[in-house]
């Protein structure tokens, strides 16, 4: 076996002496570890998937209009009358006005999003970072098409050129599938199903010549924040919707809700925490008495912290990477169960689309320092304590 | 002088109603290879003596030199340095850690040294093959009879090579057998010129001191015979 340099060698005599005691205190070891990856499994899950759902929201943002306004009555979303194209038209900078029909449909125990758009007047699939898996867009006249996103193809078992119906109280309206959109916007897409505009103005039985909302589009994307004030100012009974507004929304719901499974973490990391300061403290007689042992030894206090330094290491590191897995297996795998209702609403009839996950350098960063370093502060100044005690103090536990 | 105290006191409990002054103005000397025995009746403070001469403890009052330097006022990092390099205590209870096997236990001072695993193992079976403990290396201590244990501790002071030895009572829990190779052990060290401080109740021990202090309530005082 190569040797160590010698200057290395005491350090590898620690370590070794520290992988020891994690089997020595298997009581302490099995609780830390336990308490620990739990902990670390929960955050590291809601981590995940909030990072996975803001990052789907930022790029379903990236494909949304400049500005996208609706009519309110007494506080409500209302139809608009489509002559509002015609007004909102005439602002300076604005390029392109596209109208939207669209409401909600229940289909074999999951609501999805019907929208329909009118062709000629909506920007070409690509301008709008939207492409498709497979298919094709429709275009000019076409009736009873539609292009659905992949997940609902998934969920309902439908491929390209199969039939999809979608039952009203009064009739039953079947769309022929012409094109699936590409899964990487899946948020956005994920339950769309895209029809003409005329075809669901008339199942989500709206008034002739009205529309859900108006997607504006400018020449000089610079001139949202002015353009959407104007608009406000001109009709104060519309509600004004920035693409930076709906990425702030984003951010802050699911911001707020992995904030509220991150206080449930904390409560859990606390106690972890206590477990492990009074396992090295007071409940520790012997890990007490073996830090005297080894002061009068000859062991410096800095030879004990680095022995303990490395021994909570070992552990922390340990816990963080099986919490994490757990997590990866949890989110990926099981499909993130109880935090994906959670961060999308508890609605019981959202369809059953996988749930985005993101695990970036940053946030695998932030979950070992959250299981290492409390758990550093919980064993080593307990240690430190002990250490600078007298060894005779020590020893005799007084 | 190796070894020297000057109104040397410790006081526990400071204080308070349980304050106890073990040790009370100890002055003495002692000089490089001297074989010292502490005796005296149960809790009359040989081992917080002990305890103050190997710097395992700090004094309430006095102060305590190595080689005429005062150590008594060093620095917590000086100290151990001190006792690392020096120093080899054996402790009435042994304090040997359980996790460990017999010859882990021995090499444990050289833990904290520029040395492989093969280095101290092969060091720590040398000196336990010397004190009979050649077919124990391998068991965990608790494996080991109390006479056995006695013995891993002994070779845990000595694996250093340390110039002072200190021994608390070290054949009060043994066997007659064990107790006596002890004792010609202690009498090999002091062959060897090691400066042995030694507390016991142990007569057969009184033969080979060269310095006999007698403690009695905290107080020390030298033996003179009879």
């Amino acid at each position: 076996m190569k040797r160590l340099p010698r200057r290395f060698q005491e350090h590898s005599n620690f370590f070794e002496y520290a992988v020891n005691s994690l089997f020595t205190y298997k009581t302490r070891t099995i609780a830390i570890v336990v308490s620990l990856t739990i902990a670390i499994m929960i955050l590291g899950s809601t981590i995940f998937v909030s990072d996975g759902l803001l990052r789907e929201a930022q790029l379903s943002v990236e494909t949304a209009p400049d500005i996208t306004v609706q009519n309110m009555e007494a506080g409500r979303v209302v139809p608009m009358p489509n002559a509002y194209a015609e007004y909102l038209g005439r602002f300076l900078d604005v390029r392109r006005i596209v109208p939207r029909v669209w409401g909600y449909v229940y289909l074999q125990d999951s609501i999805y999003t019907l929208m329909g758009i009118d062709p000629s007047t909506t920007p070409i699939a690509e301008e709008l970072g939207l492409t498709l898996e497979s298919g094709r867009f429709f275009s000019g006249n076409e009736r009873n098409v539609a292009v659905i996103g992949s997940q609902v193809g998934d969920a309902l078992n439908i491929k390209l050129n199969d039939q999809v119906k979608i039952t009203e109280v009064h009739a039953v309206y079947s769309f022929t599938v012409i094109g699936v959109f590409d899964s990487d916007v899946s948020l956005f897409t994920s339950d769309l199903i895209l029809i003409d505009i005329e075809t669901s103005r008339d199942f989500l039985d709206m008034p002739p010549d009205t529309v859900s909302d108006l997607c504006i589009y400018l020449d000089d994307e610079t001139k949202i924040p002015s353009t959407a004030s104007m608009i406000s100012q001109v009709y104060p009974d519309l509600r004004v919707i920035t693409r930076e507004s709906m990425k702030d929304a984003f951010a802050s719901t699911y911001g707020l809700r992995s904030g509220y499974v991150s206080v449930l973490w904390y409560v859990l990391l606390i106690s972890v925490i206590l477990v492990a300061w009074n396992q090295a403290s007071s409940a520790s007689v012997e890990s007490q008495r073996e830090v005297g042992i080894l002061k009068a030894l000859g062991f410096s206090t800095s030879n004990i912290l680095e022995i303990r330094f490395l021994e909570t290491l070992l552990l922390g590191f340990i816990s963080a990477s099986i919490g994490i897995f757990l997590a990866i297996f949890y989110d990926l795998y099981l499909g993130a169960p109880i935090i994906r209702n959670f961060m999308l609403g508890w609605s019981a009839i959202y369809p059953n689309f996988p749930v985005p996950i993101l695990i970036s350098f940053g946030s695998l960063l932030t979950l070992y320092a959250a299981a290492i370093i409390p758990l550093l502060v919980g064993t080593l100044i307990p240690a430190w304590k002990s250490a600078i005690t007298e060894p005779d103090v020590v020893m005799r536990g007084s | 002088m190796k070894i020297a105290t000057q109104n040397l006191t410790k006081v526990y409990c400071r204080g308070k109603p349980a304050e106890v002054e073990a040790i009370r103005d100890a002055t003495l000397g002692i000089r490089e290879g001297d074989f010292c025995l502490l005796t005296g009746p149960s809790g009359s403070g040989k081992t917080t003596l002990l305890s103050l001469l190997a710097l395992l403890s700090r004094p309430t009052r006095g102060k305590i030199f190595y080689e005429n330097e005062e150590v008594s006022s060093y620095s917590d990092a000086w100290q151990t340095k001190i006792r690392k390099d020096k120093i080899g205590f054996i402790f009435q209870q042994y304090n040997l850690l359980p996790q460990f096997s017999a010859w882990e236990n021995v090499a444990l001072p050289n833990l904290c040294r520029q040395m492989s695993k093969a280095e101290r193992r092969s060091q720590a079976i040398s000196i336990m093959r010397s004190m009979g403990l050649g077919e124990r290396v391998e068991f965990k201590v608790a494996r080991l009879s109390g006479g056995e244990q006695q013995r891993v501790a002994i070779a845990r002071a000595l694996v250093t090579s340390p110039e002072f030895v200190f021994a608390d009572e070290p054949t009060a829990s043994v066997d007659e057998d064990t107790a006596s190779a002890i004792i010609t052990l202690f009498k090999n060290l002091k062959k060897e010129g090691k400066t042995l401080v030694v507390s016991t109740h142990d007569s057969s021990l009184i033969r080979e001191a060269t310095l006999h202090l007698k403690i009695q309530n905290g107080t020390v005082s030298r033996f003179n015979g009879s």
